[in-house]
C-alpha cells in the first residue's frame, strides 16, 4: 500500500485558478468526483475550512498538506492542486505555495492517515519529487513522480490490523497494487 | 415507666425469647416461621386498630361536627378541607411518612434500605390515613394498611435483629397481614406482597408470609366487626362468548388504569409547582376540590365500600357511572396529589366497578343474549383496573376470586387483568407505585442493583482532575502527554475550557515519532469530535447506560454553561464499578 494509490487520476489538477487560500480548497473539492468519495462536499469543505483556521498546513518550501478528518469521506484520499502562480497559504516561511495536497480520511483510519500524511510531507519535502511534480506536463507524468513513494505505508504491525480483504484502498485509475 | 426502664425490659424480653430459639436450636425456616405468626397477628390487631380509628374519624367528621354546627346541607364542600386541617401539623413535622401513599414509600424501603422502616412511619401513617379518610378524602385504607403492616413487620424484625434477606420477609409478612386482615384475602395478601412489595417470587419468603397472612386473617375475621370487609356477591358466566366481552373490558381498564395514573401523577406535579401555599396547607385544597365534588356525588367521599357493591346490583345509572368513574379519577387525584394520606387500591376498585358497570351495560344493550347482566363486568372490571395499575394481574385476579368465593369468576378475571396489566404496559412503562418512585428518581424497576446507581449521581462519583490539552496542541506533545500520562484518553478544550473532542490512544494504535508532522498534525486532528459525554446531576444508571452502548473506558462530565459544555471531570468505568461494589458491600454488611 503506497502514496499513489490514494491519488486518483481524476483528482490532479494540473492549473488551478484561485490565488487565495480557501477558494483554493473550495476549487478543489469541486474537483473531486462525489461517487465513491464523499458524501457531501459542502459539509466537507466546512471541515476543512474549520481545520486550517485552527493553523495553517502551509509547511514551507511551497507545500501545503490542507487535511482533516471527515465521516464525509468514504476512504483515505488525496487531492492535488497545483499553481505556477502560487497561492497565499500564510505559510510557515511567508512563500506562496506551490502545490497543494489535500488529504481527506474517515475516522476510523487514524493510523493509515498519520501515515499517509507523514509520507507525504516526507516526499515532497525532497527537492527532486517536488520539481518533478511542479514540472509534469500531464497528468500521468504526475502519477509517475507519485508511484517512487515506494515506502509502504503499513507496517508490519498496522498490516495486521487493517485487513486488505475488508478494506482495499485501490483506487480506480491507479495501476500500482500493494 | 421511665425510657430506660422500658428499654430494659424490651432488651429482657429479646433475651429471653432469642435464648428460648437458641435452646431449642431452631432452624432459620422455623425462626421466620415462628416471627411470621408475631407479625400477622400483630398485623391482623393493626388492621382492627385501624378500621376502628377511620370508623372513629368519620363518625367525628360526618356525625358529631355537623351536629355542633347546626347540620347545613353544604357542609360536605367544607368536611375534607376541615380534616386536612388536622393533616397539617403532621405533614409540616413528618413530611415524608405523613404523605401520599404508603406503597411505594414500602417497595423503597424494601429495595433500597434493606427492609428498614422507623417506627414513627406506622404512627404517622395511621393518623394521617385515619383523618384524610374519616373527612371523607377520597383514597383507600389499603395501601396505607400495608404500610402500617409492613412497618410492623419491620419493628418485629428490628427488635429480633433480624437482617438483610430475613429483614425484608418480615416486611413482606406485615404488608401481606395488612392487607389480608383488611380484605379478608389471604392469597390476595400473599401475592401482593410477593409481587408488588417484594418484587419477587422465591420459597424461602413464601412460606413466612402465608404463614403470617393465615393468621392476621383469622384474627380479623374472629375481631373485626362484620361488614366492615368488601363482600361481593356470588359470581355466574353466562356464555362462553361472554370472554370476548371480558376481552374489551380488559383492555378499557388498562386504558382507566394509564388515566388514573397519569391524572394522579399530574396532580402530584401541579401542587408540587404551582400550589400558592406551603406543603402542610396543601391538603385543604384538595379537600375542597373533593368536597364540591362530593356535594353533588357524595359516593366518591371516602373508602365505603357501599357504591360498589351497589354498581354490581346495577343500582346505577350508566351516566351516573360514567360521571362516577371520571370524578373519581379527579377527587382521587386531588386528595393524594394535595398530600392527603391514603391507598390507591380501593379507587382502583370503585372505576373498576364504574367502568364495568358502563361496559355490561352497553354489551347488555348490543348482545342481550349473551351478556345478560352487567353486575358481573362491573366485578370484573374491579380486578382488572386494579391488576393494571399495580401490575400484579396474579394478586388481582386472586383477590377477585376471593372476593366473590366463585370459581367460575376465574376464566373472564384472568382474561381481563392480564389484558388490563398489558395494555398499561403499553401505554406507559411503570406502574401506579413505580411512576410515583420514578418520580423522586428512584428506579427499582430493574431491581435492588439499579436502585444503587440511582440514587448516587456522577457528581459523587466523579474525578476532577481532567487530563485536558488545546486543540492547537501540536502532535509530538499530545504523543509525550500520552505515553507519560495515565489514563487512555485526552480531552480538547477550547480556552474557556468547553469540551471540543476526545483523543483516544486505543485509536492510535501506531505512533509515528517525526519531525515531518511538525506543524501538520495538532491535538484536534486527532480527536473525536462526537464525544458521548453525562452530567453531574445523572444518576449513575443512566451512565452505565452510556457506557453499555460505547466503547470508552471513561466519560466525560459536562456542565451546560449557556449551550456550551464546560468539562468538569471524568467517570471511568471502573470507578463506577468499584463504587457499586462497595455500596454493595455495605448494604449486605447492615444486612448481615
Amino acid at each position: 500500500m503506497q502514496l499513489g494509490q490514494f491519488l486518483d487520476r481524476e483528482h490532479v489538477i494540473l492549473d488551478i485558478q484561485s490565488q487565495e487560500r480557501f477558494a483554493s480548497l473550495e476549487e478543489i473539492i469541486e474537483r473531486v468526483t462525489t461517487d465513491g468519495y464523499l458524501r457531501n462536499k459542502v459539509k466537507a469543505l466546512d471541515e476543512l475550512i474549520e481545520r486550517e483556521q485552527l493553523a495553517t498546513t502551509a509547511v514551507g518550501g511551497g507545500i501545503a498538506i490542507p487535511h482533516v478528518f471527515t465521516d464525509e469521506a468514504n476512504r483515505p484520499l488525496l487531492v492535488m492542486a497545483r499553481s505556477k502562480a502560487g497561492v497565499a497559504f500564510e505559510s510557515l516561511d511567508g512563500n506562496p505555495v506551490h502545490l497543494i495536497f489535500v488529504a481527506l480520511a474517515p475516522r476510523k483510519d487514524k493510523d493509515l492517515f498519520i501515515n499517509i500524511l507523514y509520507h507525504l510531507a516526507r516526499f515532497l519535502k525532497v527537492k527532486e519529487n517536488f520539481d518533478d511534480l511542479l514540472e509534469a506536463e500531464e497528468v500521468t507524468d504526475v502519477l509517475a513522480v507519485m508511484a517512487r513513494a515506494k515506502d509502504n505505508l503499513l507496517s508490519e504491525k498496522l498490516k495486521r490490523l487493517v485487513k486488505d480483504e475488508v478494506y482495499p484502498y485501490r483506487l480506480p485509475g491507479t495501476t500500482t497494487s500493494s | 415507666m421511665k425510657p430506660s426502664a422500658s428499654a430494659g425490659v424490651v432488651r429482657s424480653l429479646r433475651n429471653r425469647l432469642l435464648g428460648f430459639f437458641r435452646r431449642y436450636q431452631l432452624s432459620d425456616q422455623t425462626f421466620l416461621i415462628i416471627v411470621a405468626v408475631i407479625v400477622g397477628f400483630l398485623g391482623g390487631l393493626g388492621s382492627i386498630f385501624f378500621e376502628w380509628m377511620i370508623e372513629f374519624g368519620q363518625h367525628f367528621f360526618f356525625d358529631i361536627f355537623p351536629r355542633l354546627v347546626g347540620n347545613p346541607k353544604w357542609l360536605v364542600i367544607i368536611i375534607p378541607a376541615f380534616g386536612a386541617v388536622f393533616l397539617a401539623p403532621l405533614i409540616y413535622f413528618f413530611p415524608v411518612e405523613a404523605k401520599s401513599d404508603g406503597v411505594p414509600a414500602t417497595m423503597q424501603a424494601v429495595a433500597l434500605k434493606g427492609g428498614i422502616i422507623k417506627v414513627r412511619t406506622f404512627i404517622t401513617r395511621m393518623l394521617a390515613s385515619a383523618i384524610t379518610l374519616g373527612s371523607g378524602g377520597s383514597a383507600g385504607k389499603e395501601g396505607p394498611i400495608i404500610q402500617i403492616g409492613a412497618s410492623i413487620g419491620s419493628a418485629v424484625g428490628q427488635f429480633f435483629k433480624v437482617s438483610g434477606e430475613r429483614m425484608r420477609v418480615l416486611v413482606g409478612c406485615g404488608a401481606a397481614a395488612g392487607l389480608a386482615a383488611i380484605f379478608n384475602a389471604p392469597i390476595a395478601g400473599v401475592l401482593f406482597a410477593l409481587e408488588v412489595v417484594l418484587g419477587e417470587f422465591n420459597l424461602h419468603s413464601f412460606s413466612p408470609i402465608v404463614i403470617s397472612s393465615v393468621v392476621a386473617t383469622a384474627v380479623s375475621r374472629a375481631w373485626l366487626v362484620d361488614g366492615a370487609a368488601l363482600k361481593l356477591p356470588p359470581y355466574e358466566l353466562f356464555s362462553y362468548w361472554e370472554i370476548g366481552f371480558y376481552a374489551i373490558l380488559g383492555i378499557a381498564a388498562g386504558v382507566v388504569s394509564v388515566c388514573f395514573t397519569k391524572a394522579l401523577h399530574g396532580a402530584e406535579k401541579l401542587f408540587e409547582r404551582h400550589a400558592p401555599v406551603k406543603t402542610h396547607w396543601q391538603p385543604i385544597l384538595g379537600g375542597l376540590v373533593v368536597g364540591m365534588i362530593g356535594f353533588v356525588f357524595p359516593q366518591i367521599l371516602g373508602c365505603a365500600y357501599t357504591p360498589i357493591l351497589e354498581a354490581i346490583q346495577g343500582n346505577f345509572l350508566w351516566h351516573t357511572l360514567l360521571a362516577l368513574l371520571g370524578l373519581k379519577i379527579i377527587a382521587t387525584a386531588f386528595t393524594l396529589g394535595s398530600g392527603g394520606s391514603g391507598g390507591i387500591l380501593y379507587p382502583c376498585l370503585f372505576m373498576g366497578a364504574a367502568l364495568g358497570g358502563i361496559l355490561g351495560y352497553a354489551f347488555n344493550i348490543l348482545a342481550p343474549g349473551i351478556a345478560p347482566a352487567a353486575g358481573g363486568y362491573a366485578l370484573v372490571g374491579m380486578g382488572a383496573v386494579l391488576g393494571a395499575a399495580v401490575q400484579a394481574p396474579m394478586a388481582a385476579i386472586m383477590m377477585g376470586f376471593e372476593l366473590t368465593s366463585s370459581y367460575s369468576v376465574i376464566l373472564p378475571l384472568m382474561t381481563a387483568c392480564v389484558l388490563a396489566t398489558v395494555v398499561h404496559r403499553r401505554l406507559m412503562h411503570h406502574s401506579i407505585y413505580t411512576q410515583a418512585l420514578i418520580d423522586r428518581g428512584i428506579d427499582i424497576s430493574a431491581g435492588r442493583e439499579m436502585g444503587i446507581l440511582t440514587t448516587l449521581t456522577v457528581g459523587d462519583v466523579m474525578i476532577r482532575q481532567v487530563p485536558k490539552i488545546p486543540g492547537n496542541l501540536p502532535y509530538k506533545e499530545v504523543l509525550r502527554l500520552c505515553l507519560k500520562g495515565q489514563g487512555n484518553y485526552l480531552y480538547t478544550t477550547d480556552e474557556r475550557d468547553n469540551l471540543e473532542g476526545v483523543i483516544s490512544f486505543q485509536d492510535l494504535k501506531e505512533f509515528v515519532y517525526d519531525d515531518q508532522l511538525q506543524n501538520l498534525v495538532y491535538a484536534r486532528d486527532l480527536a473525536n469530535r462526537d464525544v458521548v459525554y453525562v452530567t453531574p446531576d445523572e444518576t449513575l444508571a443512566s451512565s452505565l447506560n452510556k457506557f453499555s452502548y460505547i466503547d470508552m473506558e471513561e466519560l466525560p462530565v459536562v456542565v451546560r454553561n449557556d449551550g456550551n459544555p464546560r468539562l468538569e471531570g471524568i467517570i471511568t468505568r471502573s470507578e463506577l464499578m468499584r463504587i457499586y461494589r462497595k455500596e454493595m458491600l455495605k448494604r449486605v454488611m447492615i444486612g448481615q
